[in-house]
């Protein structure tokens, strides 16, 4: 990786904002940031230089190439690899608290992933029911921090008896028995469990156009905890694109915080309001050299330097690994589950759109009375963006372009496993998170199956230390 | 393709992984033509795309490791035959011993690669971390250095075939089930596929790899081979900081490196693992390969696992491949039993099998691998567990063969 990036998502997502600090620790930097640090930029050298090349190189370019004078095969392959835009390995070691780790092994009938305002409510009804319930979630969890209704909930599910474990992520999926891992400071927590609510929430869709990778353009979650945060934004042209149901949130909260606003874009209406606005427009292109300066949207230039991209893509990997198909569906599209298994739940904004505490109160009652999931809302593919930018980059972990698929598809590599392997796309960090709806999309528009690479654990990188102390060998 | 329909074919080979399209290649430019390879779902999509694509000529017996360093050579010429970058890298491998017993025991093995034109350097005390810095914090190991030993991209080497079978005109059909293996006159006729569709060939392949047990008892014909799982993990990319291949077989057998492209892949063996075709990862691998190999190498501690998976490996009691026609029923032939070599060894084989089958003959270098060794004990457990006890037992059954 050899481009500047961003930071997209602010919340660990996307993966785009690896950096090493001064002290030699590896980190993302939203992280950081959000704990005042200064986030170090890219200084230029031979390496960015050579990026500019490669840039230009399918994924497979190796191919043909590197192989005259033999003698030099080896140097070739070396050099290649000492010209990785990756960061330095940090070489701390283990220390005490890594050998006080120790795998912990709970059981119960239901295991429920996230403790929002969802995940608790679902919690609390299961609970209720006579069910014995089991909460993790990711983030520290404080009723006197956390916003009034989260609170609630939370004093709700504890009063009901559920069991909740917080600075717990959900990370991948087992069976034999069925169980989950969790990745915690202390050690590994493995549940054991009957039935999995999966309340994980959406995070910020990613767009694939030119010049999307671009520093400058980050999502509307990130941004509004940015607002949040009291973050200084002045002197930004700040400039928002955002689906329907998206925008008018964004606006408020924006007007709210008393942060001036440049424009606002979308790909339908828009809500009234002072600032110019562009309803029903595409985004064609972003310009900028190392980061972001302005961008066309519906054919006219619209300068900014900082763009809020306000879609959603609803969570789906713990669905995937639990053996829901993968679909597209709305317009962008986005990445769908769609399952039939009875001991699979999703409540709350994983499920898609904004969803209120009856609909997460509803979709209990349904489950308990042992009524199927509803049925997914029929795919609906079109042609958009994605497939119409071949220079876009598509997987911009692997810097992988639209063009690079569609290259790989026409050369007969016809099965999404094969596109994988072939062109690197979803292979790096984000496992696919940033580039999978775009990846179906180009499926869709060649008539390929709609299908996501065997989706495995895990659900966000983990540390190898964090692994150990397993009681098992 | 739901009607039935019939094609006929010189060479039927089941199996679209590494073993079926190396033999197609080479089938084909001996000159013969109507080669077709079916493979159930899609090229590669069992244990050849699951690999690590190590080549490594350090084998534990004279006879492997002579084949093996053929086989090294023929992989070397591998990106000049397919005249597309295989990716051959050849960073070495290493050996590192953690008890005295396995030191003692490897001892002799270097001496006997050292005697087959390996060059295989023991090293002891402090030497092993000034060559392998990566151990450094780690427990204190002896071990051994092999080159040239080599990696390659197994993707890479399967879609050089790919292209290469393309411009020879041979189809790979991928999405074909073979269901029904067809016989004729107590010899095999070709296969049927998924909706009924016959393949007619006098001569069809087994070289489905871990799935080779079901090909084989679709034909009637017993074998001992047992498919067995084996799990990897992979990390985020760094900057190279270690090139040479790294193994350990004590307490348990494992093994870690970096990648071409900086991530770090490993592996740490379960010796309870049961046999059987299991393609999922388990969570207890992340124990395991955590504790192991940061015992050895704490400096990878702070690198990031984003994925795990699992491959088979087709396992034989004797860990030698099992490469050729059976006897029982003509036609049928053998092309499978790499017990986790597939990927160093194939090229060759391949080769050798081909000149076989063209020629009629058994190329010299396929001796030992006749499907034929475990005929009337088709029942020979596979010794699983630790890696030096199951060559230990297959060498003194091999002895007491008449």
């Amino acid at each position: 990786m050899h481009r500047a990036r961003g930071a997209f998502c602010h919340d660990g997502w996307c993966q785009q904002c690896k950096i090493t600090l001064p002290d030699g620790r590896a980190v993302l930097a939203c992280q950081q940031h959000a704990r005042g640090a200064q986030v170090p930029r890219l200084s230029w050298s031979w390496k960015r230089l050579l990026g500019l090349v490669a840039e230009r190189m399918p994924p497979w370019f190796y191919e043909g190439h590197f192989l005259w004078p033999r003698t030099m095969r080896q140097r070739y392959l070396s050099w290649l690899r000492g010209a990785s835009g990756a960061l330095v390995l940090p070489q701390a070691g283990l220390s005490e608290d890594d050998h006080a780790r120790r795998w912990r092994r709970l059981s119960t009938d239901v295991l429920v992933v996230g403790a929002g305002r969802s995940g608790l409510t679902a919690a609390q009804r299961l609970a209720k029911a006579g069910r014995r319930v089991l909460v993790v979630e990711r983030k520290p969890l404080d009723a006197d921090l956390a916003p009034p209704a989260v609170a609630a909930a939370l004093r709700a599910a504890r009063d009901a008896g559920c069991d909740i474990h917080t600075g717990s992520l959900c990370v991948g999926l087992y069976t034999d028995p069925q169980r989950a891992l969790c990745a915690a400071d202390g050690g590994m927590l493995s549940v054991e469990y009957q039935v999995l609510v999966v309340a994980t929430g959406a995070y910020d869709k990613w767009l694939v156009f030119p010049g999307s990778d671009l520093p400058g353009i980050i999502g509307a979650r990130a941004f509004l905890s940015l607002i949040d945060q009291r973050t200084d934004l002045q002197g930004l042209r700040i400039g928002v694109y955002a689906a329907e149901d998206a925008a008018a949130g964004i606006v408020a909260r924006v007007r709210d915080a008393g942060v001036g606003l440049g424009w606002v874009a979308g790909p339908g209406s828009l809500p009234p309001g002072p600032m110019p606005s562009l309803p029903n427009a595409p985004l064609d292109r972003a310009y900028g050299r190392g980061r972001l300066r302005a961008v066309t949207i519906g054919g006219r230039r619209m300068a900014c330097d900082l763009l809020v991209l306000g879609f959603s893509q609803p969570t789906y990997e713990l669905q995937a690994q639990a053996g829901a198909r993968m679909t597209l569906s709305g317009m962008p599209p986005i990445v769908t589950p769609v399952s039939q298994d009875p001991s699979l739940l999703v409540v709350g904004a994983a499920v898609g759109g904004d969803r209120a505490q009856a609909d997460t109160i509803a979709r209990v009652e349904s489950w308990l009375r042992g009524e199927a999931p509803a049925a997914a809302e029929p795919a609906q593919v079109h042609e958009t963006l994605a497939t119409q930018a071949p220079e876009a980059i598509l997987c911009p972990c692997e810097d992988v372009r639209v063009r690079d698929l569609q290259g790989a598809i026409r050369d007969g590599y016809r099965d999404i496993e094969l596109i994988k392997r072939h062109t690197g796309v979803g292979t790096g960090p984000c496992q696919g998170k940033l580039c999978h709806g775009a990846m179906l999309q180009c499926l869709a528009a060649e008539g390929l199956d709609v299908r996501i690479p065997t989706p495995r654990p895990l659900v966000r990188p983990v540390p190898l230390r964090m692994f150990l102390g397993a009681d098992d060998d | 393709m739901t009607e039935a329909s019939h094609q006929d074919a010189d060479y039927v080979i089941v199996g679209g992984g590494l073993f079926g399209v190396a033999l197609a290649f080479e089938l084909s430019r001996m000159g013969a033509r109507r080669i077709a390879v079916l493979e159930q779902k899609h090229l590669g999509a069992g244990a050849t795309s699951r690999n690590i694509g190590r080549v490594r000529t350090s084998q534990f017996t004279p006879e492997l490791a002579r084949f093996a360093r053929r086989a090294f050579d023929k992989h070397a010429a591998m990106s000049d035959v397919l005249g597309s970058n295989t990716l051959f890298w050849t960073p070495g491998y290493a050996l590192v011993f953690y008890d005295e017993e396995e030191t003692a025991h490897m001892d002799s093995v270097c001496a006997m690669l050292e005697g087959l034109g390996q060059h295989a350097e023991y090293l002891r005390g402090g030497h092993v971390v000034d060559r392998l810095p990566v151990l450094r914090g780690g427990e204190p190991p002896a071990g051994c250095l092999i080159r040239p030993d080599a990696c390659v991209h197994h993707d890479a080497l399967l879609y050089a075939y790919r292209k290469a079978l393309a411009r020879e005109g041979v189809d790979v059909h991928e999405g074909v089930r073979v269901t029904r293996v067809l016989q004729e006159h107590g010899a095999v006729a070709g296969v049927e596929t998924e909706g009924g569709r016959q393949w007619r060939a006098p001569v069809v392949v087994n070289a489905c790899g871990g799935w080779s047990g079901r090909l084989s008892a679709l034909a009637g014909v017993p074998v001992p081979n047992v498919p067995l799982r084996r799990e990897v993990l992979v990390t985020d990319s760094w900057q190279p900081f270690m090139s040479t291949m790294i193994t350990f077989y004590r307490p348990v057998e494992g093994w870690f490196h970096q990648t071409l492209r900086g991530e770090i892949v490993i592996g740490v063996v379960d010796p309870e693992e049961p046999p059987g075709l299991e393609l999922g990862a388990s969570d207890h691998h992340l124990g395991r390969a955590a504790r192991h190999v940061l015992r050895k190498a704490p400096v990878l501690a702070d690198a990031r696992v984003v994925r795990q998976w699992a491959g088979v490996y087709d396992m034989t009691p004797d860990r030698k491949p099992m490469i050729g026609p059976v006897d029982d029923l003509p036609g049928f032939i053998q092309a499978n039993g790499d017990n986790g070599r597939g990927i160093a060894l194939i090229p060759y084989l391949a080769e050798q099998l081909a000149q076989w089958l063209e020629h009629g003959s058994q190329p010299e270098a396929l001796r030992g691998f006749e499907t034929q060794r475990y005929k009337g004990r088709e029942d020979t457990p596979v010794v699983m567990g630790d890696y030096y006890a199951a060559y230990r037992k297959s060498n003194s059954t091999e002895r007491k063969d008449p």
